[in-house]
This record gives C-alpha cells, sequence and structure tokens, in this order.
C-alpha cells in the first residue's frame, strides 16, 4: 500500500486540526465498495485541536461511480445530518474538495470497531433478548433518520420525489430505465404494474438511507457500532428504509429472522415506534419489500450493464447480472403471496 | 463436426480442479475471485449444455399462453398493460420463464427457494 498516500492524507489532517505533526501508525485499504475506495488510517496527532492516536476511515471516489450515488461532498453533508440527528453513524471529521490534494475528492471519518461482513452476522450466536434489541435499535436507527424532513438547506442537492408520491415516482423510474436497456424483462414489467396497482398512501417524505441492510452496519459483538454506505441517501417513504431491510435478497439463509436474516418484524416495528411515535403498517413494509426486490434487480441490470459495454470490464459484475432471475423468482413467490393473504 | 470431448465437459473439468486443487490454497481477495471464476464457469457450462432446451421449453409456454412469439413481444404486452396482473395463467407463465433462467444461472437458489 502505497505509503505516500498515506502521507498526503495524514499531512491534510495536521493542517485541518493544527496539529504540528501527524504520525502515520497503520494504513490500509478496506474491502467492500465497488463505487468507492476505503482506507484505514491510524494516526498520531501532536498539538492541535485533535491531540492523542485516532482510529479512521478515509473515503474516496473509485475510478467510476453509478449514476443514482451521492459524490462525496454530499455524502459527507448526509453523514453529518444523520450524525447529528442521533444516528448511529461513523462520525464524520474533514472533507477535502480539493482533488489536487490526493487525486480526488475524499472525507475522513471516524472509524467504527467490528465487522460488517453479512455471513458472519447472520451466523453470529445471540441470545433471543439481544436479538431482539438489536432488531429495535435497528427500528430506532431508522426513527432517527426519518426525524430529518426538507426543506434543509444542507441537503439542498436531494432531489424530492416526482411526482409527490415516492412509490409511484420509482416505477415511473424502473419503467423508463427498462425501456432505455431494451431489454425483456416481463417479471419486472409485471411487478411494477402490481406495485402500481397496489401503492399505499404515502407516509411523510423523510431522509432515508436506501441501503440499510445486513452488510451495511457493523457490529461488534451483539452491538450496533455503525451504520454504513450512505451514498444512497435520499428523501423517500419511510418504509423504503423499512422495507429494504427486510427485504429477502438480504436475509444470508436466515429466511426466517425477516429483518436482514437477524430478526422479527416486530421488534423492528416496535423500535421505531418507541422512537418516532408512529405506528407503521406492517402491509405497508410488505409492499415496499416487494419495490426492494424491483429496485435491486435494476441496479443488478445497471451493473452488467457497466460490463457489458465495456464501461468497466468486470466479473463481478457480469455475474450480478446473471443474479437477476432470483430477484425475480423471489418477485413472483412474495406477490403471490401478498395476493393471497388478502 | 465431432470435438470431443465437449465445452460442457471442458468446463466441468476446469471447475472441478479449480474447487479441489486451487481454491483450498486461497484467502481472502483471491479466494473469493477463484470463487466468482468457479461460479461463472459452472454458469456457462449449464447454458453450454442446457440452453436449447430451455428455450424451446420457453417457447412452448409463450405460445400456448397467448401466442407470443417471443419474451419481448410478452413484456411488451405487460409493459402496455394488456394483460391482468392477477392472471395465474400469466404467474405460471412468468415463473416457467424464470425458473429455465435460474436453471442456469443458480439452481441451487431455485430449490432453495422452491423447496421451502
Amino acid at each position: 500500500m502505497s505509503s505516500r498516500l498515506a502521507d498526503i492524507f495524514a499531512d491534510f489532517i495536521a493542517n485541518r486540526t493544527g496539529a504540528s505533526d501527524a504520525e502515520v501508525v497503520a494504513f490500509s485499504k478496506l474491502s467492500g465498495g465497488a463505487i468507492q475506495d476505503n482506507f484505514g488510517l491510524t494516526l498520531t496527532l501532536t498539538g492541535g485541536t485533535h491531540p492523542g492516536q485516532h482510529e479512521l476511515v478515509v473515503r474516496q471516489d473509485a475510478p467510476s461511480g453509478v449514476p443514482e450515488s451521492l459524490s462525496r461532498p454530499q455524502e459527507f453533508a448526509v453523514l453529518k445530518a444523520a450524525f447529528e440527528a442521533g444516528v448511529t453513524a461513523p462520525e464524520p471529521l474533514w472533507l477535502c474538495e480539493d482533488p489536487s490534494v490526493s487525486g480526488n475528492i475524499f472525507y475522513v471519518m471516524k472509524r467504527a470497531r467490528g465487522t460488517a461482513s453479512p455471513r458472519k452476522l447472520v451466523k453470529a450466536e445471540h441470545s433471543p433478548e439481544a436479538r431482539s434489541r438489536l432488531t429495535r435499535r435497528f427500528g430506532e436507527e431508522l426513527a432517527h433518520l426519518h426525524s430529518i424532513r426538507p426543506p434543509r438547506e444542507d441537503l439542498g442537492f436531494l432531489p424530492l420525489p416526482r411526482p409527490h408520491h415516492p412509490a409511484l415516482s420509482r416505477v415511473l423510474r424502473y419503467r423508463r430505465y427498462l425501456e432505455q436497456i431494451g431489454e425483456p424483462h416481463p417479471v419486472l414489467e409485471w411487478a411494477l404494474n402490481w406495485l402500481e396497482d397496489n401503492a399505499p398512501e404515502p407516509g411523510p417524505t423523510v431522509l432515508c438511507h436506501c441501503d440499510f441492510r445486513t452488510g451495511n452496519y457493523m457490529m461488534d459483538g451483539d452491538e450496533l457500532t455503525a451504520v454504513l454506505d450512505w451514498e444512497f441517501a435520499t428523501w423517500s417513504d419511510p418504509c423504503e428504509d423499512l422495507g429494504w431491510l427486510c427485504s429477502r435478497s438480504w436475509r444470508f439463509g436466515q429466511e426466517q429472522r425477516e429483518v436482514g436474516g437477524m430478526g422479527d418484524k416486530s421488534d423492528l416495528l416496535a423500535g421505531y415506534r418507541d422512537i418516532s411515535g408512529t405506528e407503521i403498517n406492517p402491509d405497508h413494509v410488505s409492499y415496499w419489500e416487494v419495490m426492494a426486490l424491483v429496485r435491486w434487480a435494476m441496479i443488478a441490470l445497471q451493473q452488467a450493464r457497466r460490463h457489458i459495454s465495456g464501461e468497466q470490464r468486470s466479473l463481478e459484475l457480469a455475474l450480478t447480472g446473471r443474479m437477476v432471475p432470483q430477484m425475480e423468482l423471489d418477485l413472483l413467490q412474495q406477490i403471490r403471496e401478498l395476493e393471497a393473504s388478502q | 463436426m465431432i470435438n470431443q470431448p465437449d465445452a460442457t465437459d471442458l468446463l466441468q473439468q476446469a471447475r472441478a480442479v479449480l474447487l479441489d486443487s486451487i481454491v483450498p490454497g486461497l484467502e481472502g481477495e483471491q479466494r473469493y475471485q477463484a470463487l466468482m471464476i468457479a461460479n461463472a464457469m459452472g454458469i456457462a457450462g449449464r447454458e453450454a449444455s442446457e440452453l436449447r432446451d430451455q428455450i424451446t421449453r420457453c417457447n412452448k409456454a409463450l405460445r400456448h399462453y397467448g401466442n407470443y412469439d417471443s419474451e419481448e413481444e410478452l413484456a411488451k404486452a405487460i409493459a402496455q398493460r394488456k394483460l391482468d396482473v392477477t392472471d395465474e395463467d400469466l404467474q405460471e407463465l412468468l415463473l416457467t420463464l424464470t425458473r429455465a433462467k435460474l436453471g442456469i444461472n443458480n439452481p441451487g437458489y431455485l430449490q432453495q427457494r422452491e423447496g421451502s
């Protein structure tokens, strides 16, 4: 790992904090992140506003991003808003908007303890009480996040849903996207029709993480230490986040634990209610679980396109394209179950 | 043209060598990449041997349901809202198409979901 890059980050941080010296103790590239490069940086600062040793993460753009995702400065602003609203997000510290410093725009945040590996997390032994507490905590975290509502000057770059109905605005966007790629996906078209016909009245428009799922939070033992990966955050319906977290795609073999393979929906919604005072209708969460499957299929199609078009040749992106029928089967099964239960 | 062993056999054997002899010695990112390669070889192998049968099966189901010549025609009819979302025969057709694709891409997933 280039120590030159570590020195560049260290100098920048020394400069921002007024430290007389910044000694690099450890530096490594962290795994996970097709869109961003994440580096772990341990640093000892002498003097200035933050003296002492710090465990940090530096996040900067990788060569290619996806159009739906936020820029680093936007992500920094979202992270700041979420952290201030009481979400267990990594504390955002410094943003560098001058690409001549390291070659890319980057920001620095505190590093959380633990692991985000979904397989490890769903397989970990937890007592039923710990599992229930954790699942309630997911609800609490989302309720804190959803207390952030438009208009917000610091988040003015986030588009409001058009039409002013997050579900129908997603349906429109995904239909347009299917038309653009010109590849037949009858199951996705069918699911979009179902989503159009069954859209519930929208809830309040709130700041949604839009990728809060097992794999995107860190845990140390049975404690949640950080909600990660904020690049898809936008204004939407509260149930978008709840449905995404409960989607069949993120249970990693623990199908009976509908909240990310970790716990029960009743605990999730109880935690949400404790903080927000809002009683969420579980049927609306189920609706957004269907939306989550369609959205994940759309993302997979987009990733495959990046490979097929030659924009970014990658085996991982190519194989993601071949996952689309998995979401299609889950859509067929889940919509039929919902229809049968009505 | 007779050219033996065929593509399916070659891919199957190459994949077995990769998984049995190479993957156990790998860790971290390299192991992850080798497993992705094995996955891609598995898909390509199944596609080489099963694609023709699966296409025949799908085309038969498309014609049987509504005399559609292709998946494109069906997708268009659904997008134009010419078909009822709740029609069970339509759902069966969509399941047939999806099973055919999953049989090639990830038969384990199909088995796990349909078995449960």
